[in-house]
């Protein structure tokens, strides 16, 4: 009863979503607030009924109801709980409801929480999401329904995919969507302000904060995922640009794009029509994410086609959104107000270039994703666009972004001074380039390109920091006096010196682990020892262990130092038995911010294995900057404040620093 | 029924809060609404505050906030001017009912209408869910097998935390063997080997499961299996048996048959694996252009009975055996060939009555004991004492 009650839920709130994407609509437009407020009510019932559906289905995994055809082909009786829970959505269908689920709550905070917003806005905005949810449940119901059931019931079920068991991936797609659709609400204010034909000063005072919270789960949650790629599948590599991960990072980058212009509209009032362009793509970006990985289309061009009913649908989804977006906007931009205007170097002009450098980027990336599908589609040829091409064309992007990130925020709003802000940062160009010196002596490799990247990180690095130490007054007041200023900053500050920090600490570990990484691969036989960075490592031994749902051959590997062992690592190679699906778990250890990762290959017949262990020095660095990211987020999202951006006067620019 | 009022529950809250909205009374809906400009003059209000906040906390410096305040005092001027020009909308109360009581029938009958519709012709409201522990004991009730299936889970729940309890494993091993779960017997075997050593009987059982879950193919592994346990005991059958039978998958028929016509010569009428090993022996002769071997000893003969006849000779040489133990009851060999012979031909209260003898008379024997135990524990014979 309760899979068939999740299932009326369901289709209850695809009906109230339809109301809920035309009722409002009609009720902005006739300026009826009756109308409208159907818009709040049904956005909160849309809510409930998905998260009773996604609840029904939940109770499904839990108690092993083998009749729900989902449940079947994803769990298993003897799967540990907690993997009960999380295949929920480790499959299709389920991650499409938790997809939406998210999608609504967004919409039933914007219902409970914009009391402040102007009716017309918030109606608009409520009846946008509607359309959203009415496309992705009628997506749900038709082609991929969770409550599908099977008479009678297998005894069994078929397991989730072992490579998805595991605690990393099921907080990575709930943290990937709250990203996704959290975009979604920067898009239905876009569109809400394209419909009613102007801009609301509240409308960047809200669209900011969702656009962070979104831009602060997509960042983590892009970093689990990475993470998760390295210690699961077992190659050791933290980036592909797969297109699986492109997917979830074009959205990230145009999402970047558009938390900074967010903040020179609520702050300035200006870069509005763009601001309102970028909420589009955005979110269009996240569309196409879903479409990419949801679609089959990646698979192959071939087995799209032959069962293309889900992936047609999500088009015409993509369609309807991103062309019925852009075409409003093409129509209605016109109308809008275009807001503040400022002189090229200013904190508006350098928003604007990271705008740019960002976009492009991005763009460069949607290019590398999308062109081998269309040749294959158009002429039936398989090509990768591989890590060569994304390397040169995105890094080559990247570099002048981060070269210019710390002047962005010493300069004035409205007229900056270049020279000004030079010699407030020469103390940090000065570190940066002690720092290139000493990794040049000291590097254990030949690498013309290593040092200046760390030159570059340090530069990132200080440089945020130096924005802070500035802002504070350090070395121009009182110690006592600066430390209180400092503690005294707006948290929004210490939020942009956090995550630009935390990019200078992941470009570390990039260049660290890109370039200084070694690597030692032989077959060993029990007792034999292998030598790497200083270390010896030395297989002990080879033991067979069982889990709940596998069985595991694993390696146990001594690590020594100059005789005295550091670290033990037993990497294994798993077998799930009711796929019959065999994985390789690495065996990781952790020296501060490097690791030795070994895996296991083939075992040969006397008994042998191949042994592969890297040395990966500051690898975590990649992740802990992608944490000092989202903490940046967060301490950003606690300033409950307003943001006003001061501009500087035309006269006073020059001598504008130490006034008071 | 109970489903159906939850239905319609359900049903009658999404219709409501469609509806209800439309249903309020004018006061309601538009007190705590904020007009179009009015929503921009309150912003801007807030942050000409937030401008005094930031210079008490020392973010902004005065001239700084001077030039902030102006600018944004201007937007506010022009917006509060905006928002006296704006008046109430001026479409005519007729014309607003319209509308309402359109919204009001749309949102009614679209609710309940979308849900069911789609809901009749996707849903199946008489299926009940069927958790699999419901469906586990409700099998139970009627089916024995079920507490097999049980046991084993126990077993395995046990053997997942102690992989290392080899009774465990030896206990399981035959269950999956039987439950045709192949792979599974395959690694309880394996643990065998690997905690108690390798024997003849434990390596052939593991290479017996290996060809089985190979769905008959004797592989390189399991070759190498019965080749060690034939290497242990000499004249154990199934090393044997299965070495010729990879012979015969390798198409070496002579050797085939020459391994299959020595096996053969240990047959007896008990040998449950003569018949097939003859098959394979005439496969194999055939191949080799020669015509089938003669039934030159007793178990050949009795493969040409029929399957009645086979059943009644061997019955009647159990009860030859039976009576013989009558007169002779000191040997042990033939007591286990009895308890054997009986659970072979499906006597279980015959075999059981055949154990509980032996047991009475070797009581004093606890060697003898433990071997009766043991094949009573082979055999899953069980004695009520």
């Amino acid at each position: 009863m309760i899979s068939e009650l999740g299932h009326v839920a369901l289709l209850l709130a695809l009906a109230l979503s339809v109301v809920q994407a035309l009722v409002p609509l009609v009720g902005a437009q006739r300026g009826d607030t009756r109308l409208m407020a159907v818009g709040s009510s049904t956005a909160l019932g849309v809510f409930v009924f998905v998260a009773f559906a996604f609840a029904a289905l939940t109770y499904g995994y839990v108690v092993s109801d083998f009749s729900v055809r989902n449940v079947w082909e994803n769990s298993h009786s003897q799967k540990p709980l907690l993997f009960k829970f999380t295949g929920v959505w480790g499959n299709h269908e389920g991650s499409m409801l938790l997809w939406v689920g998210i999608l609504t709550l967004f919409s039933a905070l914007v219902a409970l929480f914009g009391n402040n917003l102007p009716a017309q806005l918030r109606a608009n905005v409520l009846s946008i999401q509607g359309w959203i949810a009415t496309t992705f449940l009628l997506f749900i119901t038709l082609t991929s329904n969770p409550f599908e059931r099977l008479f009678p019931a297998p005894f069994e079920g078929r397991d989730l995919n072992p490579i998805l068991q595991d605690i990393g991936l099921a907080i990575h797609p709930p943290m990937l969507y709250l990203g996704y659709v959290g975009f979604s609400v920067a898009f239905s204010f876009a569109i809400a302000a394209l419909i009613s034909g102007r801009i609301d000063a509240a409308w960047a005072r809200w669209v900011r904060p969702w656009t962070l919270t979104a831009w602060l789960f997509l960042t983590l949650g892009i970093a689990m995922g990475s993470y998760w790629a390295y210690y699961e599948l077992g190659w050791g590599g933290w980036w592909f640009w797969d297109p699986v991960e492109n997917a979830s990072f074009m959205p990230w980058l145009f999402g970047t794009a558009l938390l900074h212009s967010a903040v020179v509209m609520e702050k300035r009032n200006a870069l509005k029509i763009w601001t309102i362009l970028l909420a589009i793509l955005t979110f269009s970006m996240s569309l196409l994410g879903t479409f990419l990985v949801r679609s089959g289309v990646l698979t192959s061009v071939h087995t799209f086609a032959s069962d293309p009913t889900r992936g047609v649908f999500i088009l015409m989804i993509l369609l309807l959104f991103i062309g019925g977006g852009l075409a409003l906007f093409a129509l209605r931009a016109g109308t809008l107000n275009q807001g503040g205007i400022f002189a090229p170097i200013s904190r508006e002009g350098a928003l604007v270039l990271n705008n740019v450098l960002l976009t492009t980027a991005a763009t460069t990336v949607l290019i590398g994703t999308l062109y081998p599908l269309a040749l294959e589609a158009l002429t039936g040829e398989k090509i990768s666009v591989g890590p060569p091409y994304f390397n040169l064309t995105f890094g080559s992007l990247m570099l002048p972004l981060l070269l210019a990130m710390p002047f962005g925020p010493f300069l004035a709003w409205k007229r900056g001074d270049l020279k000004a802000v030079l010699q407030r940062l020469s103390w940090v160009l000065a570190i940066a380039f002690i720092g290139l010196l000493i990794t040049f002596s000291i590097q254990t490799k030949s690498s013309i390109v290593a040092p200046f990247g760390v030159a570059l990180s340090i530069w990132l690095i200080f440089g945020a920091l130096a924005e802070v130490v500035d802002r504070a007054r350090f070395f121009r007041v009182p110690l006592k006096t600066a430390f209180a200023r400092l503690f005294g900053l707006p948290r929004s500050a210490w939020g942009t010196t956090l995550a630009h920090a935390g990019m200078g600490i992941t470009l570390l570990g990039i260049i660290g682990v890109s370039i200084y990484e070694r690597e030692a691969v032989a077959v060993k036989q029990p007792g034999d020892t292998l030598e790497l960075s200083g270390y010896t490592i030395t297989l002990e031994g080879i033991r067979p262990n069982s889990g709940p749902n596998y069985t595991e051959q694993v390696a146990d590997l001594t690590v020594r130092k100059g005789g005295t062992v550091v670290a033990v690592l037993s990497p294994a190679k798993r077998l799930y038995q009711a796929r019959n699906f065999p994985t390789t778990e690495a065996g990781i250890t952790s020296f501060g911010f490097s690791q030795l990762y070994a895996t296991l290959g083939d075992f040969d017949e006397n008994g042998g294995v191949v042994v592969r262990v890297y040395d990966k020095p500051l690898v975590l660095l990649i992740w802990i900057g992608a944490l000092f990211m989202g903490a940046g987020g967060l301490v950003s999202l606690t300033d409950r404040r307003l943001r006003v951006g001061a501009p500087k006067r035309a006269k006073s620019s020059a001598f504008a620093a130490p006034a008071e | 029924m109970m489903f159906w009022i939850v239905v319609a529950i359900m049903i009658v809250c999404a219709t409501g809060l469609a509806i209800l909205p439309l249903l309020r009374r004018e006061k309601d809906a538009s007190a705590s609404d904020i007009t179009e400009f009015g929503g921009d003059v309150a912003v801007f209000k807030d942050q000409l505050a937030e401008i005094d906040r930031d210079l008490t906390r020392g973010v902004l410096n005065e001239s700084d906030a001077g030039s902030a305040r102006s600018e944004i005092s201007r937007r506010l001027i022009e917006a509060s001017g905006k928002a006296k020009t704006v008046s109430d909308p001026t479409t005519s109360s007729n014309n607003r009912n319209l509308f309402r009581n359109s919204a009001l029938i749309f949102a009614g009958l679209c609710v309940p209408a979308i849900a069911a519709v789609m809901y009749v012709n996707i849903g199946n409201p008489n299926l009940a869910d069927q958790p699999l522990l419901a469906r586990l004991e409700a099998q139970q009730e009627n089916n024995t097998d079920n507490k097999i299936l049980d046991l084993v889970e126990r077993v395995e729940t046990h053997l997942s935390t102690n992989s290392d309890d080899d009774d465990g494993w030896e206990v399981v091993a035959p269950v999956y063997q039987r439950l045709g779960r192949h792979d599974d017997a395959v690694r309880a075997y394996e643990n065998l080997v690997r905690l108690r050593g390798e024997s003849e009987d434990r390596l052939s059982n593991l290479g017996e499961a290996i060809v089985l879950s190979q769905e008959g193919v004797v592989t390189q592994r399991a070759e190498t299996l019965f080749q060690r346990a034939f290497a242990l005991d000499k004249t154990a059958v199934r090393p044997r048996f299965f070495l010729a039978l990879g012979l015969n998958q390798e198409s070496k028929f002579r050797e085939a048959a020459s391994a299959w016509e020595a096996l053969l010569e240990d047959a007896t009428p008990q040998s449950a694996w003569a018949p097939g090993a003859l098959d394979q022996l005439n496969m194999a002769r055939s191949e080799l252009g020669l015509p089938p071997a003669e039934p030159d000893n007793q178990a050949a003969a009795i493969m040409n009975l029929s399957q009645q006849e086979q059943q009644e000779m061997i019955s009647t040489m159990v009860a030859g055996l039976a009576e013989r133990l009558e007169e002779d009851p000191g040997n042990m060999a033939d007591w286990q060939r009895l308890i054997r012979s009986y659970t072979v031909l499906g006597q279980p209260d015959q075999a059981v009555a055949a154990l509980k003898k032996a047991q009475s008379i070797f009581v004093a024997d606890q060697g003898a004991l433990g071997e009766l135990g043991a094949l009573s524990k082979n055999l899953g014979l069980t004695t009520q004492n």
